[in-house]
């Protein structure tokens, strides 16, 4: 099954908040969807599980325009809240109901979901007895108890111990194996890299990355290489200092590594040549983006302009 | 459809479940019982034993159907005084007589005893006499509904009267024949009878008032705490607006409609239990007009409290989308509260004033915020012709309709706005737009 957004407008009042958005996503695959805050994210969402109509542009499953009685979605949403003062299983069935099971099929699902989840103990509680890593585990079931074919979930990692993380971790996998289509918004890049094997990047309210995620990698452009010197950073800092890349590792675990941009990749031989003769060099290799790299560069607002000409084929 | 009945039945449940709905419900039926059993288990502890009367020397007593015990009891005693001893005398039958209600005590002490008994609680009012054709009627509080000056003159007329009588040299035999003459007479109202209709509507009226005023409210709350709570970031995504709308809105209606069945199922069932002990006092009549309310009446006002519920549920359901805090849904609601108080207080007014067919209230009997109380009021009080209820029915359905779907639109585009509250003006703006 293939979930694709084509073209899709939205303006809220003058706000144009989504300029002709198109992605898809396949079943048994997981789909990232980044983007900083307010950049669109939940808009689309919005508008792909039907909350407002886009003014522009089709939400097409198999190529079809969707149909919402047909096709099961679920949603975890960023902002978690369900009914503090109702027991679990009274408003888990409500939910599953709402989406269309019946109540007997709707409480069989729930129990196999909070048994999964190690819940099943709080089953006839209140929620607001629960703690809030418990709470936001009950509002995960909202979001696949009723068996959708569309698992959407905005930041699902925040807010759990790495135990509960990692138990959602599994959950998401099998969801994933089970042929389903797993939509997932986060700014915890680390787990996107981890289960996406397709993302778009969000800016503006334009798609400015999109594809395969080891495509992606892929193609970044080589044009930058990473070096490690203890001896002479210093001196490599004044030679290269048209090309070096200021505070690029300032964050990282390794502090003193310096970026050197190059030209062209063709240039790498030469100056690691150069690099590897003068200096005390203990390392130089070509910089291997991690996913936050390619997010904080393309959805940066002074990178908007290097962010656009780089197209990535999927 | 589904969906609507899943919501209607988890609303439900949600009434029926809380704790302060339950509470309420079952203080005023014990409220209930506790009033109309309170003749029952008076009478069961009240009488015998014998009460000293301590004030004056009344010096002639009047006592038709009062025993001393009585006067005790209910300290209902009217005290009677002339300018003179004969008169004094000569008014105490007919007063007694025309107010057997009342113990009457002739005294023939000054004017200024008999004001001062009365000032002093011990007596429930007092008549002196000036002349043969004046009086004066002391009494500490002047009741709405106290109409003794009329009865006192009917009294001071027919001793007038006799003693003219007597003067002219007729029997007293035969003057008290020429006075007593009965007349009969029936009253034929071939429209309604407003007196007896006014309680239940009245009471009708403002039922529907008060189930407006606290379920509306409700219905505002419950969408502002879902909102406030973030369940609607997931309920919006699960539920179509319009079965959320209508499947709130039609359960809390029921709820409503519940407890009023059981509140006045109470006063029913436990007014027939104590009948008796009622008797004839005013209040079992108005209790027992209530319960005579024609069947045809009853339909009709289950027709307009729905609709009318409806209409302004609705409403309310919208406003409180509207809302990011559950504290700020009292001051939302104003404007829909002042919308609606139009039509109840027309309604009062026509009914107290008399002018139900007005062309002010006809006016209101047909636009839909004011329908429910003004078309019900007409219906109860007069005689409206088939075609204009009809018609009134039918604008209020289609408003109702038309309400819901607009609240629906309104609160998809409210409830995910978060913050300030948008003002009019912008939130017509993102209705239309949306």
């Amino acid at each position: 099954m293939r979930l694709e957004l084509q073209n899709i407008h939205k303006h809220f009042g003058d706000h144009h908040v989504l300029r002709g958005l198109s992605f898809f996503a396949d079943s048994g695959r997981a789909f990232g969807l980044l983007g900083r805050n307010g950049a669109g994210k939940t808009t689309t969402i919005r508008i792909l599980m039907d909350v407002f109509p886009a003014d522009d542009g089709k939400v097409l499953i198999d190529g079809a325009p969707i149909n919402y009685a047909k096709t099961g979605i679920g949603y975890l949403p960023e902002e978690r809240g369900l009914y503090p003062k109702k027991t679990i299983i009274d408003q888990l069935s409500y939910f599953a109901q709402l989406h269309g099971m019946k109540r007997a099929e709707a409480v069989k699902s729930i129990d196999y979901w909070l048994d999964r989840l190690e819940m099943t103990e709080h089953r006839n509680k209140r929620l607001d007895t629960l703690s809030k890593g418990n709470q936001q585990k009950i509002q995960l079931v909202t979001a696949l108890a009723h068996n959708p074919e569309i698992v959407i979930l905005d930041e699902p990692f925040s807010g759990l111990d790495p135990v509960n993380a990692q138990l959602l971790k599994d959950i998401v996998r099998e969801e994933i194996s089970r042929g389903k289509i797993v939509l997932f918004s986060s700014h915890q890049m680390n787990y996107i890299e981890e289960f996406c094997d397709a993302i778009a990047i969000l800016h503006g309210g334009e798609i400015v990355l999109k594809g395969d995620l080891a495509d992606i990698k892929h193609n970044y452009p080589r044009n930058k290489l990473v070096v490690r010197s203890i001896q002479d950073a210093d001196k490599i800092r004044e030679t290269y200092a048209d090309r070096i890349i200021p505070h690029a590792f300032e964050s990282a675990e390794h502090k003193n590594d310096l970026m050197l941009r190059l030209q062209d990749p063709s240039e790498k031989e030469q100056i690691m040549r150069d690099l590897t003769g003068r200096f005390a060099i203990d390392g130089v290799m070509v910089f291997e983006p991690s996913l936050n790299d390619i997010f904080v560069e393309y959805a940066s607002e002074d990178t908007g302009a290097e962010a656009t000409n780089a197209e990535v084929k999927s | 459809m589904n969906q609507f009945s899943t919501i209607l039945k988890f609303e439900l449940k949600g009434f029926f479940k809380n704790k302060s709905y339950v509470i309420t419900t079952v203080l005023f039926v014990v409220i209930i019982a506790g009033i109309m059993f309170f003749p029952r288990i008076r009478a069961a502890f009240g009488g015998g034993g014998s009460v000293e009367i301590t004030y004056g020397e009344p010096v002639y007593e009047m006592v038709l159907d009062a025993t001393p015990e009585m006067v005790g009891q209910m300290n209902e005693v009217m005290m009677l005084g002339a300018y003179d001893e004969e008169s004094a005398y000569a008014a105490a039958q007919p007063f007694a007589e025309l107010f057997p209600e009342y113990l009457v005590m002739m005294t023939l002490e000054s004017e200024e005893y008999i004001r001062s008994l009365v000032e002093e609680g011990h007596v429930a009012c007092g008549i002196f006499i000036d002349s043969q054709t004046s009086y004066k009627y002391y009494v500490q509080n002047m009741e709405m509904t106290d109409n003794n000056a009329d009865d006192a003159d009917l009294a001071m007329r027919k001793v007038a009267q006799l003693s003219v009588m007597e003067e002219l040299g007729i029997a007293q035999k035969d003057a008290e024949a020429i006075l007593g003459t009965e007349i009969t007479h029936q009253e034929i109202s071939l429209g309604k009878n407003q007196a007896v209709n006014f309680f239940y509507t009245y009471i009708m009226i403002f039922v529907l008032y008060m189930a407006i005023l606290l379920y509306g409210q409700m219905v505002a709350m419950n969408v502002a705490t879902e909102k406030s709570s973030r369940a609607m970031e997931l309920l919006i995504t699960s539920a179509k607006p319009v079965s959320m709308m209508f499947g709130k809105v039609i359960a809390s209606c029921i709820a409503g409609l519940v407890q009023i069945l059981l509140i006045f199922g109470g006063i029913f069932l436990f007014y027939n239990l104590n009948k008796p002990y009622w008797g004839g006092s005013a209040a079992g009549t108005i209790i027992g007009m209530f319960f005579n309310i024609p069947a045809g009446l009853l339909v009709y006002m289950l027709i307009f409290f729905l609709l009318g519920f409806l209409f302004f549920g609705m409403m309310f359901g919208a406003i409180g989308s509207t809302v990011s805090k559950v504290e700020d849904v009292s001051t939302a609601i104003t404007p829909a509260m002042i919308l609606y108080l139009p039509g109840f207080f027309i309604s009062i007014f026509s009914m107290t004033g008399g002018g139900v067919d007005s062309s002010l209230v006809r006016v209101f009997s047909f636009l839909p915020f004011s329908s429910p109380f003004v078309m019900f009021t007409r219906i109860a009080m007069s005689t409206v012709p088939g075609l204009e209820i009809a018609l009134s029915v039918v604008i209020l359905a289609v408003s109702v309709v038309l309400v819901g779907l607009l609240a629906a639109r309104i609160y998809r585009v409210g409830v995910l706005l978060y913050g300030k509250r948008p003002n009019i003006f912008t939130m017509i703006k993102s209705v239309i737009r949306a």
